[in-house]
């Protein structure tokens, strides 16, 4: 071989080739790397399994923090283990009453609300740090008339029927991504809290709010707010009143208020399910009010999600938004 | 170097580092890397263009499966891991001599290095890339949460370093100080 060929075909150039090419990929504006992306899939497809386990394990070992020993003797341990049972049974009671209740409402408040929806398993979720994406395991999506495909951008991903947890932003092959709502990243979100929605609950607590009509309607006060990312997977945004019943002034806004989606950038099926719960409420300088929303899941102990397959998914990301002023 | 066992030792720890990393966030924004650690931990006693190529490789597999949070959503931007992968390795062979390496603290110290060099060289390609991109925009801050993740590296280095000496037969790295103990009993 000739000896100039051969230096310029070593290792040591070919490496420094690489690394400029790596770095003229990393400055380099998105129309001349978008190759990039789906060079990627292989890649995230093949690592899966071990970020599937790892995910398993160390949900498992989050759970198990919280366990408690039990005594030596075996009446003590029997005793406790009834007792742990017969607690998990009632939690378990009452987080399906919850749903119920939940889903209720949500079908009251949106009676349109009908998609086809597909449980899939959580591969593993991406720290907040980076991209925050959820990965799930959707494998190919039947359509109506039969033909296989991936399951269509912009479906919602929601958790314990009710929760919303973000809209799938990629899928390939049997693989899809979810950006969870609350990350750094996403566009905001249009909601509305009602304010006497809990009141209409016949297992809250009447004496909460003494000024509470029992025979109003829930839906009648409404409360808008565009919310956007605030770090730690919260959601902050200012409140403006959207629809108030005659006679009737904007109410207080308490912490654990439920906050449900109405966005119409969302498909239809995902509207008045829950964004959150009201977390935190402050004063901006013009004296409106500013709340905090935490998202009802937790991505770190998401197992598996449902998805909302509906014919107006694809392509609703990029829909327009309406302002505040619009929807008054 | 045993490149098969190599390779399976990046793809495990890739996978870990994956799964584990929701997990083991703290402070909201920082986040340990266990590639870096273990590429580190080969340079250390790697010969130097080895060590470089496997800093690349696993530099850009880190950047193929770890979306950099922007504003218009989450994208793959291959390069800002790869370059700081190499640039962290290029650090430690530089100072390697300097250390005593059997000794754990040294690997620990060096993948340290090794991630701050990374993490900083990633952010300042990130900067760049807003500059040229008009399209691409940072959600958050990357100095300070890949200075805090390069200290926590430290943790999962000192678990590897703990493991190190059983590891390298098996990745086929050469212990020189063990040749030298060889040599004179």
């Amino acid at each position: 071989m000739n000896p100039a060929r051969k230096s310029i075909l070593s290792g040591t150039n070919l490496l420094a080739l690489a690394t400029g090419l790596c770095a003229l990929c990393a400055v380099a504006p998105a129309p001349f790397t978008a190759w990039v992306q789906d060079a990627a899939y292989p890649v995230q497809i093949v690592t899966a399994p071990v970020r599937w386990l790892v995910g398993q394990v160390a949900r498992a070992g989050g759970a198990g923090t919280g366990a408690s020993a039990t005594g030596d003797a075996p009446l003590a341990r029997e005793v406790a283990l009834l007792t742990a049972r017969n607690l998990r049974l009632a939690a378990e009671n009452d987080e399906l009453r919850a749903q119920v209740r939940a889903l209720q409402r949500g079908a009251e408040l949106n009676p349109q609300a009908e998609a086809m929806r597909i449980v899939v398993p959580v591969i593993a979720a991406d720290s907040p740090v980076a991209s925050g994406l959820i990965m799930l395991r959707t494998g190919r999506v039947r359509a109506a008339d039969g033909s296989e495909g991936n399951v269509p951008l912009g479906s919602v991903a929601i958790s314990d029927a009710v929760n919303i947890v973000g809209r799938v932003v990629r899928a390939a092959g049997p693989v899809a991504d979810v950006q969870p709502i609350g990350q750094a990243g996403t566009r905001e979100l249009r909601a509305t809290i009602f304010p006497l929605e809990d009141r209409a609950d016949p297992s809250a607590d009447p004496s909460a709010d003494p000024n509470a009509d029992p025979d109003a309607d829930p839906s009648a006060v409404q409360l808008g707010v565009v919310l956007t990312p605030a770090g730690q997977g919260r959601l902050r945004g200012s409140v403006y009143a959207l629809q108030l019943a005659d006679g009737q002034f904007e109410p207080a806004i308490r912490t654990g208020m439920t906050v449900r989606l109405t966005d119409p950038s969302w498909p239809r099926a995902a509207q008045m399910l829950v964004v959150g719960t009201v977390e935190a409420v402050s004063r901006a300088d013009n004296g409106r009010p500013i709340v905090t929303v935490k998202p009802g899941f937790d991505p770190r102990s998401l197992q598996q999600v449902t998805i909302l397959l509906t014919p107006d998914s694809t392509g609703t990301l990029e829909a327009p938004l309406v302002t505040p002023g619009a929807q008054r | 170097m045993n490149w098969p066992v190599v390779a399976l030792a990046l793809y495990l720890t890739l996978g870990v580092e994956l799964g584990s990393r929701a997990a083991l966030t703290i402070a909201g924004s920082f986040v340990p890397s266990l590639l870096i650690a273990l590429v580190a931990l080969i340079a250390a006693f790697a010969p130097m263009t080895a060590a470089l190529w496997i800093a690349l490789l696993a530099g850009a597999l880190t950047d193929l499966t770890t979306p950099v949070a922007t504003t218009s959503g989450p994208t793959i931007v291959l390069g800002p891991s790869a370059v700081g992968f190499v640039v962290g390795t290029y650090a430690v062979l530089t100072i390697r001599g300097l250390f005593l390496r059997r000794h754990a603290t040294s690997l620990v110290v060096l993948a340290v290095i090794a991630a701050t060099c990374a993490g900083l060289t990633a952010a300042g390609l990130l900067a760049i890339r807003q500059i040229t991109d008009s399209g691409f925009t940072l959600a958050g801050p990357q100095v300070i949460s890949r200075l805090g993740s390069a200290l926590y590296t430290a943790i999962p280095a000192a678990l590897l370093a703990l493991l190190w000496r059983r590891a390298m037969p098996l990745l086929g790295l050469n212990d020189p100080f063990a040749r030298r103990w060889d040599r004179s009993g």
